[in-house]
């Protein structure tokens, strides 16, 4: 009551990491069965990182619209592949994943036909974990492709074939040449894409339904539901630090000016 | 397709066939759910999924009732024989004519707002004698970065206080904001092949600096600041957290209304605004190519 009486308190901050901070002890640790806000912010970074891990495959296909199909068509339209959804509303591509990943949608309906399940058995794609994570990757995937293919693009193919020529065996070549070129792009656009997915509100918010929420929207819920603003606030201004001090490394390692869009 | 050179071995033939592979999938993974989202749109029944008769193209399962129903959902009278009147009630009263309204609205002026400041502060900021460019550069980028659920809580508080926070003008400041960092981004781009020398030309040759900016400097640099003003248009445009939290419902905006849909009630109506959206977009990324061939070539002619 003492604390919550004084102008400043640093007691919604304690909530928001699950303790509770009291006069005379301090920042003490909530019980276990609360603690959900670390767990939250837990899940979004690892949800981030699950964003990051759409890397490998960005790059390949980064990679092949760089280097493979140099034919100027055929590059254009894979470049048009992956534009599109990247100028297509966000809310198109969660409704259509809303579609294809719905008990009754695409995926399912495509399953149940081939045999691998049952009508009455069909996977719970969408509304958990699961949905939030697909549905992310492919919004957040070409933030990944753009940047690292603008890298790429100016890798002279002549220094893999000059590794292979001097004996080194294709993965050497690749590992010890090609792979040290990306780098900058990799942090580019794994940066970029770790600071977008950490504040991701819509998409989980939609798909996500109770396992998959993340920290934004447990601030919308306090703001608009629970009416707790000092407890968003709180866990706002974390989120803020968190975000301010990404943004900072990438100014720092890439420079805001280097952003290029689409 | 490039041949593969004479000298590969049996384990890179298998491998370049397995990389192109996963590239497929990727590519498919990118482009398949814009791709299903249209024929859905033209299910006659009132779900999400695929028909026994959309499989076997039979014509009954196919309709444009969804269509239909971005304009009459919500009219007074939506059976009355098409004529001046019906027109005037689906302009008036249909409420995703009235999201269509406000969002192209909010989208121009929003637009307009940004792409003017972005336009100014990406000159001021290109200039060598600006004091402190690093820090208000970022400054300026920071909605971009910043988590939109925090930027649209702060605007609430921010504009409750002063009355902005559920009217139009709020929701446009709100939109203008979050849209200005593209401009800059985009404008900065070109500023980088600008040349100085030409508004010091000018200037020798007594222009004015209002005059050489409109007559030298703006002609150049034109693509830069229409591709950055399509770019906060499209963010205007598929914005939703802040319309969740600053607008009323008269403000509703096309994704606004698509999040009511998804949230409350499902139905087809969705698919077919998804459609017309990504026909949108469509049209976007060609003005954007077009645009992008044409400022290469404007500065080939400049370089030369």
């Amino acid at each position: 009551m003492k604390l919550t009486s004084q102008d400043l308190t640093p007691a919604f901050y304690a909530a928001a990491l699950d303790g509770r901070y009291t006069v005379d002890k301090g920042f003490v640790r909530q019980n276990e069965n609360r603690q959900i806000y670390v767990t939250l912010f837990w899940r979004t970074v690892m949800i981030s990182v699950s964003g990051d891990g759409a890397l490998p495959p960005s790059w390949l296909s980064s990679r092949i619209s760089a280097c493979n199909f140099t034919a100027y068509v055929s590059s254009n339209l894979l470049m048009i592949m992956v534009l599109l959804p990247f100028w297509t509303s966000l809310l198109v591509r969660t409704t259509a994943w809303i579609a294809i990943l719905q008990s009754q949608g695409v995926i399912n309906d495509l399953l149940v036909l081939v045999g691998v399940t049952t009508d009455d058995a069909r996977f719970s794609l969408i509304y958990n974990m699961t949905g939030t994570i697909i549905a992310m990757t492919h919004i957040l995937l070409p933030f990944m492709i753009l940047p690292l293919y603008s890298v790429m693009k100016t890798i002279p193919p002549s220094y893999m074939r000059a590794a292979r020529s001097l004996g080194a065996t294709p993965t050497m070549a690749f590992l010890k040449i090609y792979m040290p070129q990306t780098i900058p792009g990799v942090g580019a656009g794994g940066l970029l894409v770790f600071i977008l997915a950490i504040g991701y509100y819509i998409t989980p918010a939609l798909v996500g339904g109770q396992d998959g929420s993340l920290i934004s929207n447990m601030i919308a819920y306090h703001m608009q539901k629970s009416l707790n603003w000092s407890l968003a606030a709180a866990l706002g201004g974390i989120l803020l630090a968190g975000v301010l001090l990404l943004y900072w490394a990438y100014d720092r390692v890439i420079g805001i000016d280097n952003m290029k869009l689409g | 397709m490039s041949k593969l050179p004479p000298y590969t071995s049996t384990g890179e033939y298998i491998w370049h066939y397995v990389y192109r592979s996963i590239c497929g999938l990727i590519f498919l993974f990118l482009i398949l759910p814009i791709i299903v989202v249209l024929p859905l749109s033209f299910n006659v029944e009132p779900y999400f999924s695929f028909t026994k008769g959309m499989l076997n193209f039979d014509p009954e399962a196919f309709s444009l009732r969804w269509y239909e129903d971005i304009l009459r959902n919500g009219m007074a009278s939506p059976d009355a024989p098409f004529s001046w009147a019906w027109l005037s009630d689906t302009w008036n009263n249909s409420q995703w004519m009235r999201a269509i309204r406000n969002s192209f609205f909010i989208g121009i002026c929003a637009t307009l707002l940004s792409t003017a400041l972005g336009t100014l502060a990406a000159i001021g900021l290109s200039r060598s004698e600006m004091p402190y460019r690093r820090l208000i550069m970022s400054i300026l980028i920071s909605p971009m970065i910043v988590p939109l659920v925090i930027t649209a809580a702060g605007m609430f508080y921010f504009y409750s206080q002063v009355h902005l926070s559920q009217t139009y003008l709020g929701v446009i400041m709100a939109h203008a904001v979050l849209g200005t960092p593209f401009v800059i981004i985009t404008v900065t781009a070109t500023l980088v092949g600008f040349d100085k020398s030409l508004v010091r030309a000018s200037q020798s040759l007594g222009a004015g600096a209002l005059i050489t900016f409109r007559k030298v400097q703006m002609p150049l640099i034109i693509p830069g600041v229409i591709s950055g003003g399509l770019f906060a248009f499209i963010t205007s445009f598929d914005e939703v957290v802040a319309v969740l939290f600053l607008a009323s419902p008269e403000q509703r905006t096309i994704p606004r209304q698509m999040w009511s849909g998804i949230r409350e009630q499902i139905s087809p109506t969705i698919l077919a605004v998804a459609t017309l959206l990504v026909i949108l977009s469509i049209i976007l990324l060609t003005v954007l190519e077009l645009l992008r061939r044409r400022s290469e070539r404007l500065r080939g002619i400049t370089s030369s």
